[in-house]
């Protein structure tokens, strides 16, 4: 069953046919209605550096590299989180859409799902950053780990309320360690920016 | 000005758009003396009921013509050594084209079972399937990371130029 649900490996991506359909159906209706209220407005300065980050997740995804027995992949959605703040969203929903068509990695029918659970992961990883009397490396690397941990937890609970097995919970300590390595990552993103354009964190 | 790099854009959505379409991919699995081909879009969704046609090396008339079944499985039982096609169209857009190569040894694995001596004829059989996964866009991964960038630079272009459009417009 693990097998059929995550095609070989664990992804953060749910494919089409795991999930109930009209739950598909109207994720997918939030998720376009998510784009376009957090995406509606920007500035156009702020395009390109969304354009930019959609490619970083889009490409992010594709490297695989092994782990606790198993492949993972990098998010970047805390990354995202920091840069883009809620307008993290439309960039997770189309880098998600582009990995759908073009390496059928996820669905297109549950590219809302997938987006909300990601998506989401890029929001609580700004919400985190935004807490400014927190020591600022302590906030990056918390903004990575709930950038990984977020969307993991949302998918389990997903699984779970779609009737599988608790065997699924073993992705949660997967994805711990990929959290613990976003959030390294991402502190050391935050940390370069802070050194070359300060003004992208702020 | 505005509308030239909103054409430019537009045409790096459409070069990316040509090779993301929904493509069909192959599972290929050799056991002799029948070839497996399982067709799907991702694992969780199969070319279920798709037509296909089993053509023979050289020929032109079908060998063999049926449907996959609901799991998008397809078997046949090659006669002869050499390329065998294998036409799916599920009769809603998607459709692709295969070339299976089956060897001497394959074929002796069919047709040649009695003239095998027995032992030898059993260790033939005995041989665990070959598998092999062909992705039918057959585009190499690196032109695919390619179209999916100019995609998401194309939509931030045409993005970027509305939203500059409207700017310009509401200050003036």
């Amino acid at each position: 069953m693990i097998y059929i649900c995550f095609n070989i490996n664990p992804p953060m991506h749910i494919s089409d046919g795991i999930i109930d359909t009209n739950i598909c159906i109207a994720a997918n209706v939030a998720a376009i209605g998510l784009v376009w209220v957090a995406g509606r407005k920007t500035p156009p300065g702020d395009v390109p550096k969304m354009g930019m980050t959609a490619a970083a997740l889009f490409v992010a995804s594709l490297i695989h590299f092994p782990l606790a027995g198993t492949s993972v992949h990098l998010g970047l959605f805390g990354v995202a989180g920091i840069i883009l703040g809620k307008r993290a969203f439309p960039a997770v929903f189309a880098a998600l859409l582009f990995q759908s068509l073009v390496f059928q990695h996820g669905g297109l029918v549950t590219l809302g799902v997938n987006s909300i659970n990601m998506g989401a992961g890029a929001l609580f990883a700004w919400l985190v950053w935004r807490i400014r009397r927190v020591n600022e490396r302590v906030r990056a690397f918390l903004a990575g780990m709930l950038g990984v941990a977020v969307p993991v937890l949302l998918m389990v609970a997903e699984f779970r309320l779609s009737g599988y097995g608790s065997r699924i919970l073993y992705l949660l300590g997967v994805y711990l360690l990929v959290a613990i390595l976003e959030g390294f990552i991402t502190l050391a993103a935050a940390g370069l920016f802070r050194r070359v354009r300060p003004e992208m964190l702020d | 000005m505005l509308k030239s790099t909103l054409l430019v854009f537009a045409a790096f959505i459409a070069s990316g758009l040509t090779a993301a379409a929904h493509s069909i991919n192959f599972e290929v699995e050799r056991h002799a003396p029948a070839v497996s081909v399982h067709s799907y879009f991702t694992r969780t969704s199969p070319l279920a009921g798709a037509s296909v046609v089993i053509y023979a090396p050289g020929e032109d008339q079908p060998y063999q013509t049926g449907r996959t079944d609901r799991r998008g499985f397809f078997v046949f039982v090659p006669s002869v050594a050499g390329d065998w096609v294998f036409e799916i169209d599920d009769e809603r857009g998607h459709r692709d084209r295969l070339e299976i190569s089956i060897d001497e040894n394959f074929v002796r694995g069919v047709t040649g079972r009695e003239e095998l001596p027995e032992e030898e004829a059993e260790d033939h059989y005995a041989e665990p399937a070959e598998k092999e996964t062909v992705s039918a866009a057959r585009i190499p991964f690196f032109y695919r990371v390619v179209f999916g960038l100019a995609l998401i630079f194309g939509i931030t272009g045409v993005f970027y130029g509305i939203r500059a459009k409207q700017s310009a417009s509401k200050t003036e």
